[in-house]
């Protein structure tokens, strides 16, 4: 029996958190996949399913049963098992006992540990439904959450208390058994619209079954549906939905039929500032925000149901209590925290503690100011600039103690930022204040302006300065400060800025030793790693001259010669470049080594190179070379176009390789001569490995990230 | 439908599910969870089903009576189900119909909301029952209390009665509640001691007082948890420990107050709660050590089976 049908299994359960459902729904399918290749069963592509109240598999034409097998079954050593004669002996026939085999049906067999008594046998392959009832259960019982509950006689560790399971091989029902509940072919569909289990006959009709009892299984269609829903609300209101792709994924899983209901709220509300009323909407209720065509927002909003109906107007009104309350709450902590200015908080800071081992928020913001004014003369702003960088940076954590912050803490900054500006300070300071936070992650955008820069980086340095110092860094995947976090965003505000700072210059003005520095050192490689170098491109750029160095390279430098050294390799002069650059620094140490010996008060000096002999003197010719295209080298550089640095490297190729060609470079007879050719060779190869030393690149293709 | 009227529906679902019916503890506490009938009954073997209104007390919540949401104390409608039976999120939406509330003319919904008390030592796993966008509920499934990994699991559930009654009669503030058919409102009933509490609570409480009653009655909690009686020439524990764990109440309210105060510095506030804390995990110890030894209590295998 071989007979191919899709395979569905469902399990049904109480609502999972939505934040899990997606890895989940993969985690499933994947372990399905995996029993079914392990034993060797056949199968088409997979689809996985996921909403609140289930996770599901479907898998296309999986064969029902494995094929059979003809496998040789080994007993004893052939020395053991037979006597003088052949004939079986009892640790044979003990063999054969357990195996209930007859003795004589074993045969000495050569296998490659010598010769065995054995038997070819056929076996029968096993059924899908007994290969799943033995490896479903423990597979899906160790199935990792973020965090998992045990239920019922607190045996049972899952991530909510299972309630069905549904197994469908084609029409059929497989036999299993999940935290004791018993396999069968029935589903559930909406918790409410559902109406209560419902038969599955086939596996194929699953998913359309469930649509009628009012669930989407696949979350990729429910997000579609919201979307159009969205857009159709939004159109009803007369305007249209603020986008919010992050909520859209974040609701999509919350619901398993998804409704959108669109209230309103007063007008009034509108005064408050944008950021405050889209975040009250979103972070409390999950409501998407409605803008008119010039942008204005619009006193209403939508929020994700999980129903299309409303018959009572219920949904609507409960929805619109919420979100009056809500807003009526955010308005009362503005117009609170509004009555003092932002500047009289800076006392009440210090009963915030940052780290017990680094006192308050107060001092904090004192170093952040100082640490802003540094960085900013140091990026040559005009003395007003500094000033108003300086009192951003000292200002930028006093809106911790309003009571909006309180109340939304994913707001801290932007409210220090609108109270300035609602108060009047100059434009610089309070867009300083607002953006400092950014970048918040990999996908945010680092700030805007350059007052915004300093003092977000300002902010991030300190961060990562003072908790390296007392020894709280990041170990192994713990990094309980963000430090990481931060010094990528270091690296992403100095780069996308252009800021003119090297590794070095970070930790001079953050006042960190070599700790620090390494720290630095090391996450700039992970950054670019991240970016997608390789390790070797990224060590061609960072350990030029010995790596003594690459602290000091602007970060930008280093970036924009990463961006050089990725299409070397495609180079068809490459492979001649690397050879020629290895062999100048495998001789020059031997030339040296032979001028040593000869001793040490020959010093030659430029006067005495006319004197060779020899007019043609091959060494003349590389000591023209290099002071012709050296300083080209260096004049490319400067302006950082650090393609053409290798355009011009490219140019030594020919010249020295016929140099190499037509010279026995390690001259014992003529000692001048080799001492000089032996330094102008050094020459050029410090040249050729100034910027970035393309050995590094040489050898096996090394891969991104 | 008033305010005793939903309470009372509320009650008799509960009663008619087998529950004990209990009546509020008669101690300051800030939540139906630290009643010994939960933060005890949840330890051990036992099946329990007990169900009662907990005033419930929370001084930094306390508003002069001028917010209209939040107050000094509030009414939390608890429920223990232990084990928790497979069909408890049916028996819960079906509790809701006691309000007159039917599922399908509403969006109900659970959402992952994970629930922690570090004074109890305690802390579960569940949602918040959320109803056309208002959290009407906290729905536990306890896995620790007391710092003890608990088997059976039980289930709590607590209904935010104030707020569904606001939300039933469309009602913007709670003093408005209709508590009574008699035109008798909640602001009548409660409005003075909220000012009054929440006053006291913020600026009158007098805090080297409140700090050394704290010292006190976590001292009689260690002292009557190390009690100890003679036997046969040897000594044998005797923890009082109802009365101690009364004391960790005490001492759980004195550091409320203190908090509302702005008494407590960071740390001096966290290592209040970890002595709190401390305190609870011993009494859940000694609870368990001398717990009645009764397969369980009379009247409740049935419920639980």
């Amino acid at each position: 029996m071989s007979e191919r049908d899709p395979l569905l299994i469902e399990i049904g359960c109480e609502e999972i958190p939505a934040r899990m459902i997606p890895r989940a729904a993969t985690d499933l399918a994947g372990i399905v996949v995996k029993i079914l290749d392990d034993q060797r069963l056949e199968h088409g592509s997979c689809l996985s399913w996921g909403g609140s109240r289930r996770l599901a598999v479907r898998i296309e034409s999986v064969q029902g049963r494995q094929p059979d097998r003809d496998e040789t079954l080994l007993g004893p050593p052939a020395k053991v098992a037979f006597d003088a004669e052949g004939k079986p002996t009892r640790a044979l026939q003990g063999f054969a006992k357990k195996q209930g085999l007859n003795p004589e049906d074993l045969t000495p067999v050569e296998t490659d540990r010598g010769l065995y008594a054995g038997i070819e046998r056929r076996v029968a392959g096993s059924s899908l439904d007994q290969l799943l009832a033995r490896d479903l259960p423990a597979a899906v019982a160790s199935m990792s959450f973020p965090k998992i509950m045990r239920w019922a006689d607190g045996r049972n560790r899952w991530v909510r208390p299972v309630h069905w399971l549904l197994a469908l091989h084609g029409a059929r029902t497989l036999e299993l058994e999940l935290f004791g509940v018993r396999s069968g072919n029935r589903s559930e569909g909406h918790r409410f619209l559902g109406s209560g289990p419902v038969e599955i006959e086939h596996a194929d009709q699953y998913a359309t079954v469930l649509e009628q009892r009012h669930v989407i299984v696949d979350p990729v269609e429910r997000r579609k549906r919201l979307a159009e829903s969205l857009d159709a609300s939004s159109a009803a209101l007369g305007g249209s939905v603020v986008r919010d792709e992050g909520l859209l994924d974040e609701i999509a899983d919350l619901v398993e039929w998804p409704g959108i209901v669109s209230g309103s709220f007063e007008a009034d509300f509108l005064e408050l500032p944008l950021e405050l009323l889209v975040t009250t909407l979103r972070h409390h209720q999950k409501c998407f925000s409605v803008q008119d065509a010039e942008g204005r927002l619009m006193p209403h909003f939508l929020a994700v149901a999980n129903t299309d109906q409303d018959p009572k107007g219920h949904v609507r009104r409960g929805n619109e209590w919420v979100i009056g309350g809500r807003l009526d709450d955010a308005r009362f902590f503005w117009r609170e925290d509004r009555r003092r200015s932002l500047e009289e908080r800076s006392a009440e800071l210090e009963r915030v503690i940052l780290h017990r081992d680094l006192g308050s928020y107060a001092e904090k913001a004192t170093r952040v100011g100082e640490l802003a004014v540094k960085l900013a003369g140091k990026l040559g702003m005009s003395a007003e600039e500094v000033a108003h960088c300086g009192t951003a940076g000292r200002l930028a954590k006093n809106d911790l103690v309003t009571g909006t912050v309180g109340e939304f803490p994913e707001l801290q900054g932007r409210i220090g930022g609108l109270m300035l500006e609602a108060e009047g300070a100059p434009a610089m300071v309070a867009k300083a204040v607002f953006e400092h936070y950014q970048p918040v992650g990999p996908e945010d955008d680092v700030p805007a302006t350059p007052g915004g820069a300093v003092v977000a980086l300002a902010d991030k340095l300190d961060s990562v300065a003072r908790f390296i110092s007392i020894g709280r860094g990041p170990t192994g995947s713990g990094d309980p400060f963000g430090l990481r976090r931060a010094t990528s965003g270091i690296f992403r505000i100095a780069l996308e800025h252009k800021l003119d700072l090297s590794i070095r210059d970070l930790c001079d003005l953050a006042g960190g030793e070599e700790l620090l520095l390494e720290f630095l050192r090391e996450r700039l490689e992970k950054y670019f790693r991240e970016l997608g170098y390789t390790p070797n491109e990224i060590r061609s750029v960072i350990l030029v001259q010995g790596g003594k160095t690459s602290l000091l390279i602007p970060l930008t430098d280093v970036s924009l010669r990463l961006e050089a050294v990725r299409g070397v390799r495609e180079r068809a002069d490459f492979a001649r470049l690397v050879e020629l650059t290895k062999r100048i620094f495998n001789i020059v140490p031997k030339i040296e080594e032979g001028s040593r010996e000869r001793g040490g008060d020959w010093r030659p000096s430029p006067e005495r190179y006319e004197d060779f002999e020899d007019p043609e003197e091959p060494g003349k010719l590389l000591r023209e070379l290099i002071e012709q295209s050296g300083p080209v080298v260096e004049q490319r550089a400067e302006s950082k176009q650090y393609d053409r640095v290798i355009d011009s490297l490219a140019e030594f190729v020919a010249p020295v390789a016929s140099f190499f060609d037509d010279v026995l470079v390690n001259d014992a007879d003529r000692p001048d001569e080799t001492h000089h050719r032996g330094e102008m060779l050094s020459r050029l190869g410090a040249i050729l490995t100034r910027y970035f030393d393309i050995r590094e690149l040489a050898g096996q293709a090394d891969r991104r990230a | 439908m008033n305010f005793q009227q939903l309470l009372l529906g509320i009650q008799d679902y509960w009663s008619r599910q087998n529950c004990v019916l209990q009546q509020p503890y008669d101690l300051e506490v800030g939540a139906g969870t630290m009643h010994p009938d939960t933060f005890f009954r949840v330890l051990g073997p036992e099946p329990w089903r007990v169900a009662f209104c907990q005033p419930s007390r929370r001084p930094v919540d306390g508003r002069f009576a001028e917010n209209p949401m939040r107050v000094y104390k509030h009414y939390q409608f608890q429920v223990i189900l232990k084990p928790a039976p497979l069909e408890v999120q049916q028996l819960y939406l079906d509790s809701l119909r006691a309000f007159g509330i039917d599922p399908l003319e509403h969006d109900i919904r659970f959402e992952e909301d994970n629930w922690e008390s570090p004074t109890l030592g305690a802390a579960g796993v569940g949602w918040q029952v959320v109803m056309d966008g208002m959290e009407i509920s906290q729905f536990t499934y306890f896995q620790q209390s007391g710092g003890r990994e608990l088997s059976p699991i039980s289930v709590e559930l607590t209904y935010g009665i104030e707020r569904i009654c606001m939300f039933l009669n469309d009602i913007k503030n709670i003093f408005d509640i209709p508590w009574n058919a008699n035109g008798v409102t909640y602001g009548d009933v409660r409005r003075q001691e909220e000012i009054e509490h929440s006053d006291y609570s913020f600026n009158e409480a007098d805090v080297q007082f409140f700090g050394e009653q704290f010292g006190r009655w976590e001292g009689e909690a260690q002292r009557l948890l190390a009690r100890e009686r003679e036997e046969d020439g040897g000594t044998l524990p005797a923890p009082l420990v109802v009365p101690a764990y009364e004391a960790v109440l005490k001492c759980s309210h004195l550091f409320n107050v203190l908090d509302a105060r702005g008494a407590l510095s960071v740390t001096e506030r966290a290592a209040h709660i970890q002595r709190i804390r401390r305190l609870s995990c011993a009494c859940a110890d000694a609870y368990v050590a001398v717990r009645n030894p009764d397969p369980a209590p009379a009247g409740q295998e049935e419920a639980a089976s």
